[in-house]
Formats: structure tokens, C-alpha cells, sequence
């Protein structure tokens, strides 16, 4: 006997995914799921990010790790509102690890939601979290062929960003062969380098203030309701 | 290893389609080329899972959709499971990459010989 299915095998994971995304939409958060391997900058991204932005926007930051809550205390350094995941032996985040963390943080009271997931630039690319943006994370360090080798992170994206352009001397890199991979695999995706550790991060910090933006002024904050 | 969630994920759905008590034969299940999930690595889960269950035994079918190409240049249409594969034709690199991003399951198939057993008294 045949049973004729057609549904998503990780429907129930995209169901609580959209219902984050809906709950995030009513407060007027725009979110991003930020994925890159170990040691691409992530972390510092963010400490930078949050130095940056935090007087003009409100922002909460939910990190994973499988262990240790470092990069929670990194973070805290520059902002109150952070949430680690441990995912043990997880090497993604799901929906729901998401939505437990977010009922830890004040939702009124966010502008920008930020995403580290575990570092893995495989493993989290299908797994929906209810963010509005995907950014993915490369480093000259990684060498130029990682986009080649990690296609579906490529593809997959909103946008890539290319970090420690201040080592791009010093490592043998390729930076028009990674540019070519990168459009050959995904035509649409907005592309920043940058460097987290040099603080050169202008072009992704206003791609952020004009996501933020755009997203404010197309919801009525609860906040703003009640004042 | 995160095909061990999804073959998880897989076996939770198959529970909620398969009639009760129905012995599994196969389930059909189809990745797009967009979709970081290896075949392999996704069998070897299913394998883990079933083992010692009443799945055991039970085929896994995977279909892996290629990726569709298409090349700026001579404006060919092919499918290949290399993204990043020259034109065949023309030998240019300005080639496009995409497809689906779909991890479904799209049947399963229960044991010919199944009958619901009658309920006990």
C-alpha cells in the first residue's frame, strides 16, 4: 500500500519557525540568522556591531555554542540583552531553541535581533529559524575556495560577508576567484568585505540601519502604543 | 551531522502517516540541490534510528535533484550535480547556479502483506 505524502521533513521545525517570524514581525524586529565557521569573526563581529550601533538601535543577541556561555559574556560586555544557547552536541540551531530564547528577552523592547548560530557553515543552512535575513560569514583566513565547497551557505544567503580583509595580504587568497564562485552560485546575493578586527565594517552597518529602518517604520511597536 | 535531526525528524513524520501497526516497507524522500543534506550521511542516520525498532528493515529512497545551470554566454539550460561546472558546450565560466531548496518526504510505502490486525478483546 502506498501513502502519497509531499510534505517538508522538517515541517514541524519550519512551523515554529514561521510562528517566530510572526512574533518577531508583530514587534517590528528585523532578525538575521549570521552563520559562518569557527574562528571567521562572528563573535567579534557582533562585540563591534553592538559598539557601533547600540545608542541609535535597540538590539538583543541570541548565540550559539555546544558548550561554554563565552561568547554570552563577550557579548554582555556591550549589551544586557543576550541569550546563550547550548546545543551540547548540536551542530545547528533549530526553531524552537530559538523560541525558548526568545521568551527570555524583552520583545518590546528590541529593534534588531542578532543570530550567532553555531559555528558550521554547513549544517544550519536548512534549518529555519524565523529570521528575515541570512547572512553568511567568510574569512580570507578560510582560503579563497570556500565558496565553492560550501555552495548551499552561497546560495542559501540574503548576504555574504567576507571578514579579516585587513589579513588579505598576508594570506595566499584569491579575491576574484572567490567573487566569481560567489555570483556564479547566488546572482541576487549583496556582498560586503570587511573587517571586524580593523573596525572597517561601514557598508555592513548601514545595510543594517536600512533593514532596521525599513522595518520600524512599517510596524507600530507596542511600546509606541503605549506611550 | 545534522542529518541525524532531519532522519529524526523523518521518522516522527512517517509515525504521523503510517497506518497503526503498519510494517514499513520504504519511504520515498526527495533533496534539492539547494539543501545542505548528504545522502549518505542522511542513510546512515535512518539506519541508527531504525535499528532494533519497528521501522528495521525498511528501505530509505532518496532522490538528489542536480542543480540547474545556465550559462550566460551561449544561453544553455543543463542540470549537473557540480554547481560550479562549465559550460559543456561553450567552455565559459559564467555560468548560474540554482534549483530547489526542498527536503521532503513524498511516500511511503507499507508492507503488501498488511492487514490491520483486528482489535484484541
Amino acid at each position: 500500500m502506498n501513502v502519497q505524502v509531499v510534505e517538508s521533513v522538517l515541517k514541524l521545525n519550519d512551523d515554529v519557525a514561521n510562528s517566530n517570524r510572526q512574533l518577531l514581525q508583530q514587534h517590528g524586529i528585523f532578525t538575521i540568522d549570521l552563520i559562518g565557521g569557527p574562528g571567521c569573526g562572528k563573535t567579534l563581529l557582533i562585540e563591534r556591531t553592538l559598539a557601533a550601533l547600540r545608542k541609535s538601535m535597540r538590539i538583543a543577541v541570541v548565540v550559539g555554542d555546544l558548550t561554554t556561555a563565552r561568547d554570552a559574556e563577550r557579548i554582555a560586555a556591550f549589551c544586557t540583552n543576550v541569550v546563550q544557547i547550548n546545543t551540547g552536541k548540536g551542530c545547528h540551531l533549530e526553531a524552537h531553541q530559538v523560541r525558548h530564547a526568545l521568551d527570555k528577552l524583552d520583545l518590546t523592547e528590541i529593534d534588531l535581533l542578532i543570530i550567532e548560530n553555531v559555528g558550521n557553515l554547513v549544517c544550519p543552512v536548512g534549518f529555519d529559524l524565523g529570521q528575515n535575513a541570512k547572512v553568511g560569514m567568510f574569512a580570507t583566513t578560510e582560503g579563497p575556495d570556500k565558496p565553492a565547497k560550501y555552495p548551499q551557505l552561497v546560495s542559501a544567503a540574503d548576504l555574504l560577508l567576507l571578514n579579516k580583509m585587513d589579513l588579505l595580504h598576508y594570506v595566499p587568497f584569491d579575491l576574484a576567484q572567490w567573487h566569481r564562485d560567489v555570483a556564479r552560485l547566488n546572482s541576487h546575493v549583496t556582498v560586503v568585505e570587511c573587517s571586524a578586527y580593523a573596525n572597517d565594517l561601514a557598508p555592513w552597518l548601514s545595510w543594517l540601519r536600512k533593514q532596521v529602518g525599513t522595518r520600524k517604520n512599517g510596524a507600530v511597536k507596542r511600546h509606541e502604543l503605549a506611550s | 551531522m545534522h542529518e541525524l535531526s532531519i532522519a529524526e525528524a523523518l521518522v516522527e513524520q512517517i509515525r504521523r502517516y503510517a497506518p497503526s501497526g503498519a510494517i514499513l516497507a520504504k519511504a520515498r524522500v526527495e533533496i534539492g540541490p539547494r539543501r545542505a543534506v548528504d545522502d549518505d550521511a542522511l542513510r546512515f542516520a535512518w539506519q541508527a534510528l531504525v535499528a532494533n525498532t519497528d521501522f528495521e528493515g525498511a528501505k530509505l529512497e532518496i532522490i538528489l535533484h542536480p542543480w540547474d545551470l545556465f550559462c550566460n554566454k551561449c544561453k544553455r539550460h543543463w542540470t549537473s550535480m557540480d554547481p560550479l561546472e562549465r559550460c559543456s558546450a561553450c567552455g565559459s565560466e559564467e555560468t548560474q547556479a540554482g534549483g530547489s531548496n526542498d527536503l521532503r518526504l513524498l511516500s511511503i510505502e507499507v508492507a503488501p502483506d498488511f492487514l490491520p490486525l483486528p482489535q484484541r478483546l
